[in-house]
């Protein structure tokens, strides 16, 4: 059996090499959270950027595909 | 939803909520606080006196509590309520409560003074009950115009106090605050006026817009849509026409345009943080669609804050007095 030496040392005045940097995790784009409305007819389902209340109704924000930002009425 | 319905209210000097209210002004010209007004709840009493060589100032237009007229007229309008070209409404209902120096004369119809809705070029005697009620017949119930009238119900300080309700339909195309001043001079008058019309559902332009300055010289906006006091009863016949009029005329003011088709709201210079509740519950959109991000907040809240100056929201708790 044989048994692993330790590292030896380097020679003097070098310096020791830096440890390597853990790996960076991609990146991913936050979760949007999904919420189902009624559009054009039917219910389709939506990523979300936030919601707003106005009133007794309560909307959703996202943007929609003519490209402008949308605040669509949503369930509760 | 086949019509909308609209409700104003506009004050001069007076206030709905207060039961007995005691604005008055003086115009007795010996009088050592002549030209003063008292007692404003809201808004300011008209004051009119055309002698600018002896009264280059009044006091209360010194002190920002009247509105001073320098000319003599028989039949004055006071401000816009609605004027749609091409599209109809319904008035439905007016009340009105004004104070003056002077009283109604001859007899009901007389209007001296009191401030009533006119259709164009003061056609108001539809308005009005037969002649033959006199000024010793008060109050005056007219069932077959469901129209009535208290005279000095209560008392004010100097002058005095009448009262007018109405209800019914009318079909106009525009409607104005008009009062008949009849040539008089040195007079003045504070009011109070809740006005409610329908009108076909139509998309809607939603600026507030002073009548004469922003309103009148455009023909082209004029087409496109109408003109009503609260800013936001302001049908048009397409939304595609009213949003491409109103980027042209008005691109670096706050707007909204309602298509009551898709029940869309489109914002512009605006996002919903501006949007009011009141006017979503009175639309109710389905979606809000932002044409464009406010580039300046100034622009944005100024829309706001001139919807809800002019759609002052009676508290629930007021309501009924």
């Amino acid at each position: 059996m044989s048994v692993k030496k330790p590292d030896a040392p380097g020679p003097p005045g070098a310096s020791r090499q830096p440890p390597p940097a853990p790996p960076v995790p991609p990146q991913t784009p936050p979760i949007k959270k999904k919420v189902r409305i009624r559009k054009d007819g039917k219910w389709t389902d939506v990523d979300i950027d936030g919601e707003v209340r106005k009133g007794r109704f309560k909307y959703v924000k996202f943007i929609d595909d003519d490209g402008l930002e949308t605040y669509w009425i949503s369930p509760e | 939803m086949p019509f909308n319905t609209s409700s104003v209210r506009i004050r001069y000097g007076l206030g709905i909520i207060q039961k007995t209210p005691n604005t008055y002004c003086v115009n007795n010209t010996s009088a050592s606080d002549y030209g003063n007004c008292y007692n404003l709840i809201v808004g300011k009493p008209i004051f009119v006196q055309a002698d600018t060589t002896t009264y280059p100032t009044l006091p209360c237009e010194s002190n920002n509590s009247c509105i001073r007229y320098t000319n003599i007229i028989y039949e004055r309008i006071i401000d816009t309520i609605f004027n749609y070209t091409g599209k109809q409404a319904i008035i439905q209902f007016f009340r009105t409560r004004s104070h003056s120096p002077i009283g109604f004369i001859d007899n009901v119809a007389g209007l001296r003074f009191v401030p009533i809705p006119a259709v164009a070029e003061s056609e108001f005697a539809w308005f009005l009950p037969a002649v033959h009620y006199e000024l010793s017949s008060w109050p005056v119930y007219d069932p077959v115009s469901n129209f009535k009238a208290y005279f000095n119900p209560y008392t004010i300080p100097s002058g005095n106090v009448a009262i007018l309700s109405w209800s019914g339909s009318y079909f106009t195309t525009s409607a104005y605050i008009l009062t008949f001043e009849n040539g008089a001079n040195n007079i003045w008058y504070a009011f109070e006026m809740r006005v409610s019309w329908a009108y076909e559902s139509s998309p809607l332009a939603i600026i507030p817009l002073d009548y004469d300055r922003d309103y009148m010289p455009y023909q082209e906006l004029r087409n496109a849509f109408g003109y009503a006091y609260t800013g936001v009863d302001q049908p048009g016949w397409n939304a595609d026409d009213i949003i491409r009029v109103l980027k042209e005329l008005f691109p670096n003011r706050a707007w909204a345009v309602f298509d009551d088709r898709q029940y869309v709201l489109y914002l512009y210079n605006l996002t919903p943080d501006y949007v009011p509740d009141w006017l979503v519950e009175k639309l109710t959109p389905t979606s809000m669609k932002v044409l464009k991000p406010p580039a300046n907040a100034a622009v944005a809240k100024a829309w706001l804050d001139a919807l809800n100056e002019r759609n002052a929201q009676i508290p629930t708790s007021a309501v009924g007095i």
